[in-house]
């Protein structure tokens, strides 16, 4: 690593061209990514109920198993004041988690989609328990059937009660 | 022996097992991301101690440009800091190297930039997290290389392997 460093260093750099630069700063937009706000815009108690209802379908990235909504990460939060903006401007639920997705991928929701590979996590538990309901049926089905049992006290029940009752007769 | 029972037990049991083995030597905190290929997200931050100057990405376009996304809260962004300065003097007027602090105060960037071998290229505030999110930022350090046409080629988790960023810079000439 200090050989590369010292080789980086070392070498011979082109002349420095300048950051461009302007004078005020402008917020990213996510029309791009997701098209225009489908619905109103929302502001009140109705953007807060939004963005928990779409926060709470978003995972943090640093904790486990956690939504956005639940999580007090700083990073979680940062997320959660853009779910709100999003929500503000009119950006649907749906909208919003496909900002989302888009930056981070799948990953970042909580419930996967319903297709591909993923319907395996809806159709195994499924197909698991209905596996086990038959093979019990096919079980209770093959036993043989059971003959209630003569009183244990009777005559024939048991060969050595049998043979014990005898010698105290004699 | 009872076959069946044998058979039926591997049949549910060595599907299990590739699943749980084919997780090994996976980095579990590794996200791949959506963004490779595609036009790296704008954006337009105030530069730390610029005086109020703002950098926009579309601006560079032209040449490649290297995203460091990084805080001072971050350990690991210290280790491959020296790393970062050596590769921007390297490609100095070839490519732009630009960090961008994600969830810090100005404070204590300039007392970590001090204490860590000065600010080589501009660092970029990120006002609101916005460009985080925007890029999909999980875990600090993450970094994102930008080609001449505004693209995302790569994104690298972690600490920086400064052979792979000369490798990836390189093909992009």
């Amino acid at each position: 690593m200090v050989t590369l460093l010292f080789t980086l260093l070392a070498a011979p750099a082109a002349a420095e061209a300048p950051v461009a630069a302007s004078a005020s700063a402008v917020g990213l937009d996510p029309t791009p990514i997701i098209g225009a706000p489908e619905g109103p815009p929302l502001q009140g108690e109705a953007l807060t109920d939004a963005t928990v209802e779409t926060a709470r379908k978003l995972r943090c990235p640093t904790c486990q198993g956690m939504s956005v909504a639940e999580s007090p990460a700083e990073g979680a939060r940062a997320m959660k004041d853009e779910v709100r903006k999003l929500r503000a401007q009119g950006y649907s639920d749906q909208q919003s988690l496909d900002f989302f997705e888009a930056s981070y991928g799948e990953f970042i929701l909580l419930e996967p989609h319903k297709k591909g590979a993923n319907l395996a996590l809806w159709v195994t538990p499924a197909a698991v328990a209905l596996a086990g309901l038959a093979l019990v049926a096919l079980r209770v089905r093959k036993s043989p059937p059971t003959h209630p049992a003569p009183p244990s006290g009777a005559a024939g029940a048991d060969p050595y009660l049998d043979r014990v009752r005898q010698e105290i007769e004699s | 022996m009872n076959w069946k029972v044998l058979l039926a037990g591997l049949v549910l049991v060595l599907p299990l097992v590739w699943v749980l083995g084919s997780g090994f030597g996976n980095d579990p905190t590794y996200i791949p991301s959506p963004l490779i290929g595609k036009p790296a997200p704008e954006f337009e931050l105030p530069v730390l101690d610029g005086d109020g100057q703002t950098v926009r990405l579309s601006s560079l376009q032209g040449k490649p440009v290297f995203v460091n996304f990084w805080a001072t809260w971050c350990g690991t962004c210290g280790v491959e800091h020296p790393s970062l300065i050596a590769l921007a003097k390297r490609y100095e007027g070839r490519a732009q190297f630009i960090g961008i602090a994600y969830l810090d105060k100005e404070d204590n960037l300039r007392a970590w930039l001090k204490s860590h071998g000065g600010m080589h290229f501009p660092s970029l505030i990120d006002v609101g997290s916005a460009a985080a999110v925007a890029y999909g930022v999980g875990r600090l350090p993450e970094s994102y290389l930008i080609d001449q046409s505004g693209v995302i080629r790569e994104k690298y988790f972690g600490a920086i392997d400064p052979y792979k960023v000369i490798e990836d810079l390189e093909a992009l000439w």
